[in-house]
């Protein structure tokens, strides 16, 4: 009788991919007895869509094996090994593609109890499709040793063997089936291998092919399971070197050409760009251009009203287009600028008013004559929504314009606002009068001025066929819908922006850029606290936490150079006593990356710079990702596997569309805002299917937090304490008083017991409130920082210590800002 | 490197390991890390010069050489009209030359006939053809 046979689904790549491995099971000559689905949770939703394909493929039901999110390879394996209950069983991570009779020929060569493992060749398929095979003479243990590739990501292990010896290994970060191989052939198993290509491993984003391309994860892995096996490595010297230099000559092999056809490419691409630049001068020769300008070779716009003459404007187009997406928010009591076209337009009987706000007091329709910069006649919290299409860049202080606005929302309403970024000069108010053009990241730093940046969506509009359009004053008319709504967010004609004055915002530490920074002007008797994040900037980064290393240690010799580092407890103690020494600076890192031990304590240490690093308790024993920066990786640094994202968000789903950059940003932007007020069940468990749902990469992300064992070697280097910043980073001034009480508690005791000494805490997203600082005063904290945006004053209360966040920028930038905030003369 | 070549680097290499086997042990840890990296450094190389190749180069190359065929195209386009015009100019004054040609010709006959010898010739001519047309009919 054949042994039974069970594969395991790897992974959390996403539906797609699962019912492609489905697929390929169905074709296979030998079906599988039991297919798993490792899970952390995520595709509990979608488990009846993959039986309904496994039943329609004739395969068995899909039986889900939950494993822990962030466990190790070698765990989720173990945990799936335990679940079975077939004799062999087959791992198939995406991208390994199966010839249709692998399962039999590797089931077939499975002959004797002995055999711990079937294996065959193998073809390894790069970016070009070329494949490379591997084909080893027997999978024996001197041919192990020397080519670890010699078995590969789909083989069949016997359930016997694996039990026998006590399962994976969790101690190497990657290559864990290979450690197994070693294992299992050094304790007497043996190796079936059948000698025909029936394995292709594709360069998939999430498949182990990539991973071993990473050397700082890949070298140590081979290098704990040389020194795991260093007697069977050493038995077999020659074989060892002599397998590997038999690799490093094939793979320059490979190398040679492949340099040559870039290089072949690169001399190609010249002669073709000097080709070109010839034709190019013969075609002006003849009087002919490279583009036919037809049209509009023409120095002045074909109608100088933006096309009204012709049509509707192109630009109101996209007005439109904005407002009928934000349609749902045209409510209540509304404020819009000259008329109330679009209020009534788009919020009909939802409407319950609408003043109309002009500058001017010759306007008849206008009902409010007051200045946007400073409205001061009209109450605050007054409206539910303002409407400003093209208006604000005719105004000199557009920020004046966004505080303004945010001042005169009331909370929960939503401002929509659109601005040019290609657009002619304003015919009305004249060169003199049209200040601005601006682009995506320039809306979002506008508007940041007054609202959390969470609280911002913008959107693009236009492409640069549309944009020319625009400028020569053609309308809509004169392009096909498909050219005029097409979005290019590296050509935008217009952007819009919607951003809600939040009911009631936690002072997050993402709130980047807040209104005003509150500076005490006598520097003799003031502090500063300086609060950091870490070092490991990044695309994903979108709140700015983190700062190059090379101008962190700059940042750090200036202060050793021109200011006076203290410890926290010391600036504390002075501003209590009144005698702060002049431009006295704290220096904190919130977050416990673990940074702070490979790059930034040894800057610290050079420059002899006191720190304090508050540190979160929730995952001491092998660090974790923290979820802001998970969120981050998940919308920022990999390929979206949708369109659009429904997300169910406090009892209601939640649609976001997903095809441009700005619709990413929106969606990442308003999910950050929800998260961080969430309980921690309801955070994680929304992550969680964010995480099944995205194709995000599985290996371990760049930034991760310290480790228990990690923060005591911090805390034994000089200068430096640990102090408490809660247990899971919760904004606690949302949290009931219970969970406040556990998140304070358990943190301190979780690193009195490693044991460090801690005597302060960080709010974290600077987010308390009374009961938050009773419970850290009980607990025995001897102070706590907030984000409040100030300098330490005389007498300041220790449990709500100021500090002013380090944004990313130029060394020159930190200097003129650390300076305008102490009054130190310019160095 | 041909295979002749590696194979004598092989063989070359197997008999430095035999003859000092002690020594690689010794240090075959780190001989081990060394050739591990480099192997994985160039399978990356590989890889990413590939990558690079297929999501650059390659479209590039492409790109540049239609936008080459295209301007080749046009400039042959350009230079066959030119022919086409400098020929039909060419045609047009060879047509303009027969028209002055044939207007000069008509010109003279014109003046000729219009001669007084042309006149006072005149009965001479008519006997002359009335001859000719009966020794044209006698002939019949």
């Amino acid at each position: 009788m054949r042994a039974r046979l069970a594969v395991v689904l790897q992974g959390v790549p996403g539906l797609q991919s699962l019912v492609a491995r489905l697929e390929q099971l169905s074709r296979q000559s030998r079906r599988p007895d039991q297919i798993l689905l490792l899970d952390s949770g995520g595709l509990a939703g979608q488990l009846s869509r993959l039986r309904d394909t496994a039943a329609r493929f004739s395969l068995p039901a899909v039986e889900p094996v939950n494993a822990p999110l962030d466990a190790h390879p070698s765990v989720w394996r173990d945990i799936a090994m335990q679940s079975s209950e077939a004799e062999a069983v087959c791992f198939l991570e995406p991208g390994v593609l199966l010839r249709d009779r692998y399962f039999e020929r590797a089931l077939d060569a499975m002959t004797s109890k002995k055999i711990g493992f079937a294996t065959s060749w193998w073809e390894r398929v790069g970016p070009s499709g070329e494949p490379e095979r591997v084909a080893v003479e027997s999978c024996d243990l001197p041919a192990l040793l020397a080519r670890p590739d010699s078995v590969h990501r789909a083989t069949l292990f016997s359930r016997a063997a694996w039990k026998k010896i006590r399962g994976f290994d969790t101690s190497v970060a990657a290559a864990e089936d290979y450690e197994l191989c070693l294992r299992l052939l050094s304790e007497g198993w043996v190796g079936a291998l059948v000698s025909d290509v029936l394995v292709r491993q594709k360069a998939d984003r999430l498949s182990s092919y990539q991973r071993d391309l990473w050397r700082e994860r890949y070298v140590p892995a081979m290098t704990a399971i040389f020194n795991k096996h260093r007697d069977l490595f050493e038995q077999e010297t020659a074989s060892v070197l002599l397998g590997r230099e038999e690799t490093l000559i094939w793979l320059a092999d490979r190398y040679r050409p492949i340099v040559s056809r870039r290089e072949a490419a690169v001399k190609e691409l010249d002669a073709l760009k000097q080709e070109i630049a010839d034709l190019i001068r013969a075609l002006r020769e003849h009087g002919h251009d490279r583009v036919d300008w037809g049209d509009l070779r023409r120095t002045k716009p074909i109608s100088p009203e933006w096309g009204y003459d012709r049509g509707k404007p192109i630009d109101r187009h996209y007005i439109e287009a904005f407002l009928e997406d934000n349609a749902r928010d045209v409510r209540g009591r509304v404020l819009e600028i000259q008329e109330d076209d679009y209020s009534r337009r788009f919020g009909g009987g939802e409407v319950e008013s609408v003043d109309v706000l002009d500058a001017c007091a010759t306007n008849p329709r206008a009902n409010v004559i007051a200045d946007l910069r400073q409205a001061s006649a009209l109450p605050g919290e007054t409206y539910d929504c303002i409407i400003l299409t093209q208006t604000i860049h005719v105004i000199d202080d557009m920020e004046a314009v966004a505080r303004e606005c945010y001042r005169l929302l009331k909370p929960g309403g939503k401002l929509l606002v659109t601005l040019p970024c290609l657009s002619r000069v304003c015919l009305e108010y004249g060169p003199d009068g049209d200040y601005w053009r601006v682009t995506e990241a320039g809306a979002k730093q506008l508007f940041s001025a007054a609202f959390p940046p969470y609280a911002i969506a913008t959107r693009v509009y236009g492409n640069v066929l549309a944009g020319t359009a625009f400028t020569y004053g053609l309308c809509c008319d004169e392009l096909t819908p498909g050219e005029l709504d097409e979005t290019d967010p590296y050509n935008p004609t217009l952007i819009g922006v919607s951003a809600i004055k939040p009911a009631d915002v936690p002072k997050s530490k993402s709130a980047a850029r807040r209104p005003a920074v509150q500076v005490e002007t006598n520097s003799a008797t003031h502090g500063i606290i300086l609060a950091y994040h870490g070092v490991t900037p990044g695309p994903d980064d979108p709140h700015g936490l983190f700062i190059e290393p090379k101008v962190f240690a700059q940042q750090m010799a200036h202060l050793r150079a021109h200011y006076r580092p203290m410890s926290l407890p010391a600036i504390l103690a002075a501003a209590q006593k009144r005698s702060l020494p002049p431009r006295a600076v704290a220096v904190t890192f919130d977050d416990g990356y673990r940074d702070a031990l490979t790059t930034i304590s040894p800057i610290l240490v050079r420059n002899k710079i006191p720190a304090t690093f508050f540190v979160t308790t929730s995952s001491l024993a092998q660090g974790s990702e923290h979820w802001w920066d998970l969120l981050a990786r998940i919308f920022f640094s990999t390929d979206l596997p949708a369109r659009e994202l429904a997300v169910e968000l406090g009892g209601e789903t939640r649609r976001f569309p997903l095809s441009t950059r700005a619709e990413i940003g929106s969606a990442y932007w308003a999910l950050h805002g929800f998260l961080v007020r969430s309980p921690l069940a309801e955070r994680s468990e929304i992550l969680r299917r964010l995480v099944a749902w995205s194709d995000i990469d599985s290996t371990p992300p760049l930034r991760q937090s310290m480790t228990g064992k990690e923060m005591k070697m911090l805390a034994a280097r000089p200068g430096h304490t640990i102090g408490a910043h809660s247990v899971h980073h919760l904004a606690l001034g949302h949290q009931t008083d219970e969970t406040q009480q556990q998140e304070v508690m358990e943190c301190k005791a979780a690193l009195e017991r490693l044991p460090v000494s801690v005597v302060a805490f960080a709010y974290p997203y600077g987010d308390f409130n009374d009961e938050t600082v009773r419970l850290v005063r009980t607990a025995g904290f001897h102070m706590a920082v907030t984000c409040e945006e100030r300098t330490v004053s005389p007498h300041p209360d220790p449990y709500r210590l100021p500090r002013l966040e380090v944004k990313p920028g130029s060394i020159s930038d930190f200097k003129s800002w650390l300076r305008e905030r102490s009054n130190k003369p310019s160095d | 490197m041909s295979w002749g070549r590696a194979d004598r680097h092989l063989k070359l290499f197997w008999r430095l390991i035999e003859k000092h086997e002690a020594s690689y042990r010794t240090h075959l840890l780190e001989l081990f890390q060394r050739r591990e990296l480099a192997i994985c450094d160039l399978r990356r190389q590989i890889h990413l010069l590939d990558e690079e190749y297929q999501t650059w180069f390659a479209p590039e190359l492409a790109r540049r050489r239609a936008e080459a065929v295209e301007l080749r195209r046009k400039l042959e386009e350009i230079r066959e009209q030119r022919r086409l015009r400098e020929h039909a100019d060419q045609l047009q004054r060879s047509l303009e030359g027969l028209q002055r040609a044939h207007e000069n010709a008509r010109n003279e006959i014109v003046a000729l006939r219009s001669s007084l010898s042309w006149r006072v010739t005149r009965p001479l001519r008519w006997i002359y053809e009335r001859i000719v047309g009966l020794k044209d009919a006698g002939d019949r």
